[in-house]
């Protein structure tokens, strides 16, 4: 199965923005590997409970992360939740970070092949 | 250069952290709004940022707002890193106190050229910083010396001299002005006058204490303020500088032999306020160098009552230049071998419309200090050839020059127009001079003279004997005639060296070919004794006390008689 669409992990853009220092792009998923499940699923519990302020904090966050891996399908759906949050919107919360799961496991596997190609 | 990161994101930290290394920055990166601003409000801290916008507890723009509330450092550019892209989210960054914003993703080329352009700005900044830390020190301090200034020491003393009324306790300014400096410049020049200055005052800071404030007020003038003290304390301490001083400073290989005269003023006991005070401290070393110089002087009240006289007397004296109340009186020189009269002495009485007769010896000072002696002296050569031109041929007139008038250039064209004016022959002109004159060894003062005998004028050293090194100054300049002090004369009867050194100075005359006047003859003993001695003139109240212009030419015709009858 074909996983690898430019539009989950814009690869180019990560490394023409690091000046092409394939170690640190390394060293970025690494990070991101290791403190993503963790916001995750903050954002999990925020979304289950409802805490509208959480998901906020939390999407924000991860939208902050996913923008600067050049993420950009992923950080604009976790830009939808930090908007939900902001507003209170808890209808179509849960849906949407359904879709924001889906996308991040997508990524996830994005990148462990990004690495497998090094 | 050292900049500073904050951002909560581990990602979005080695991100940057990286990029920034690689561009050759010294990173500070910390994880959270706290550390930031911690860092930033350090003297010696980052003086670059990028701050996270979103931080728990303290966010990127309440960094900008801490940092910006402190006054004491030098500037911080901040840059704050948002992924909020809204235009209100702009305006409010950048209220906080941000310098610029950057949005993620960041582009590293974008985020390189915003620091640089911080860099810039810090660049300007710091050189602002030093143009206005120049501007504060240059207008704090002598730009020679690098000491305290006029304005400083004043703001100063007055302070202290508040905090002296509330604490009851003493305050002292001490005034010191380098005795004989302007020598230096005119002989040494103005280069070596000026690091003479320099060294002065760093002997002068090794004399004080640390909590005595030093300050050099313009020209030769320093002044030490000396807080909580006593006038025993302030005493050594003018003592000392007096004898730091005393000893010779070599610059650039020239030994200069100067010295400090220094005037103390004390708080409250001479006065609270500073003006006053520094004025009673500058009478008190008016008063040091009066006596002597190279000594300190406390003030007392009485010194403010002479110098008070002295400044009406100044006021006077401008005065009476331009409503007559000079005029000339003459007193007659004899030649001891023919009987004859030679010349006439001019000298100058001053009557005051309410003091009457007021002593040359008490107004010639003030008119020379003031530069009055100028006018004043040309007022009696022109009046004297005036009055000279009706006596007989072989009568000359004598005229005394101040050391002042010299320094004017334009004195050789002025006694040339006087005796134009008068139609009186160069050749009956008699100049004199004091060794005052000389005392620099100034070329032009030689110059002027010599131009003065090549118009025919005849050249007298006054007051001979007085002097450090009279003798020397006869190789200066081949004088006509010496005129010996008269208090030698005056001693002549009691004193045995006294007809001792009238008859050597007689002796050196006849070898030179030069006349020698005994001054001051009041009796015939004297008179007979410096005959003896072989002056070849006299002058003195024996022959006649100094009588009015109008009464010269039967003074001369009565001389006359009694040369025939002889």
């Amino acid at each position: 199965m074909n996983v690898a669409t430019p539009a989950v992990l814009d690869i180019t853009d990560l490394l023409s923005r690091v000046d092409n220092d394939r170690e640190l792009v390394a060293e970025l998923f690494s990070i991101f590997k290791s403190i993503f499940p963790s916001h995750l699923q903050r954002l999990s519990d925020a979304v289950a409970n409802d805490l509208s302020k959480q998901v906020q904090a939390e999407s924000h966050t991860l939208k902050g992360m996913l923008l600067n891996l050049s993420a950009a399908r992923a950080a604009a759906m976790a830009a939808d939740l930090e908007s939900m949050g902001r507003e209170g919107k808890i209808a179509g919360m849960r849906e949407a970070f359904s879709e924001f799961q889906k996308e991040a496991e997508t990524l996830l596997l994005q990148i462990e092949s990004v690495e497998s190609q090094r | 250069m050292k900049i500073l990161i904050a951002d909560d994101d581990p990602l979005s930290r080695r991100l940057l952290e990286k990029t920034l290394l690689r561009a050759g920055y010294d990173v500070l990166a910390v994880p959270n709004g706290m550390a930031a601003a911690e860092q930033l409000c350090k003297q010696d801290g980052p003086r670059l940022a990028l701050l996270d916008w979103e931080m728990p507890e303290l966010d990127g723009p309440a960094v900008c707002r801490e940092v910006r509330k402190k006054k004491d450092q030098g500037y911080v550019y901040m840059i704050l890193l948002t992924s909020k892209g809204l235009k209100t989210d702009i305006v409010t960054g950048l209220g906080s106190g941000a310098d610029d914003y950057l949005t993620k993703p960041f582009d590293s080329g974008e985020l390189k050229a915003r620091l640089r352009t911080g860099q810039r700005i810090l660049h300007l900044e710091g050189r602002l910083v030093e143009a206005r830390e120049n501007m504060r020190f240059k207008a704090t301090h002598d730009h020679l010396t690098s000491l305290w200034n006029r304005g400083v020491i004043v703001d100063l003393l007055g302070r202290e001299l508040t905090r002296s009324r509330r604490e009851n306790v003493c305050t002292a300014i001490i005034l010191g002005d380098l005795d004989h400096f302007k020598n230096v410049n005119d002989t040494l020049g103005h280069p070596i006058g000026d690091k003479l200055l320099c060294l002065v005052a760093a002997r002068l800071k090794d004399t004080v204490r640390e909590t005595d404030t030093i300050a050099r007020l313009g020209g030769d003038e320093f002044a030490i303020l000396q807080a909580a003290t006593s006038p025993y304390a302030a005493e050594a301490l003018a003592g000392r500088v007096v004898d730091v001083l005393a000893s010779p400073i070599v610059v650039e290989g020239h030994e200069i032999n100067t010295g400090l005269s220094v005037g103390i003023a004390l708080a409250p006991s001479d006065g609270t306020a500073a003006d006053h005070l520094m004025k009673c401290a500058d009478l008190a070393l008016y008063r040091a160098k009066a006596e002597g110089r190279g000594l300190f002087r406390f003030f007392e009240p009485e010194m403010d009552a002479r110098i008070q006289r002295r400044r009406a007397l100044e006021v006077d004296l401008r005065r009476a230049l331009t409503s007559g109340e000079f005029h000339l009186v003459y007193q007659p020189q004899l030649n001891l071998a023919t009987n004859a009269l030679t010349g006439m002495e001019a000298l100058l009485r001053w009557t005051h419309p309410e003091r009457q007769a007021v002593l040359p010896a008490e107004f010639i000072p003030v008119a020379e200090e003031t530069g009055l002696i100028v006018p004043l002296g040309e007022w009696v050569l022109r009046r004297a050839c005036a009055e000279a031109a009706h006596w007989p041929d072989a009568i000359r007139v004598a005229v005394n020059l101040s050391p002042v008038q010299f320094r004017s250039r334009g004195l050789v064209a002025m006694v040339t127009q006087a005796l134009a004016a008068a139609g009186l022959p160069a050749t009956r002109l008699e100049i004199e001079i004091t060794e005052a004159a000389l005392l620099q060894k100034d070329e032009m003062t030689v110059a002027m003279l010599h131009q003065l005998r090549a118009l025919g004028v005849r050249i007298s050293m006054d007051d001979f004997g007085t002097g450090y090194s009279s003798l020397s100054y006869l190789r200066s300049f081949p004088f006509d005639k010496i005129k010996i002090d008269r208090s030698f004369i005056a001693d002549i009867e009691r004193n045995g060296d006294s007809e001792a050194i009238i008859r050597a100075i007689a002796e050196l005359g006849a070898s030179l070919g030069i006349a020698t006047t005994a001054e001051g003859i009041e009796t015939p003993e004297q008179l007979e004794l410096v005959r003896r001695a072989g002056c070849t003139e006299v002058q003195g109240y024996l022959l006649s006390k100094p009588r009015a212009a109008a009464d010269v030419l039967d003074l001369i015709a009565g001389f006359g008689r009694k040369a025939a009858a002889a």
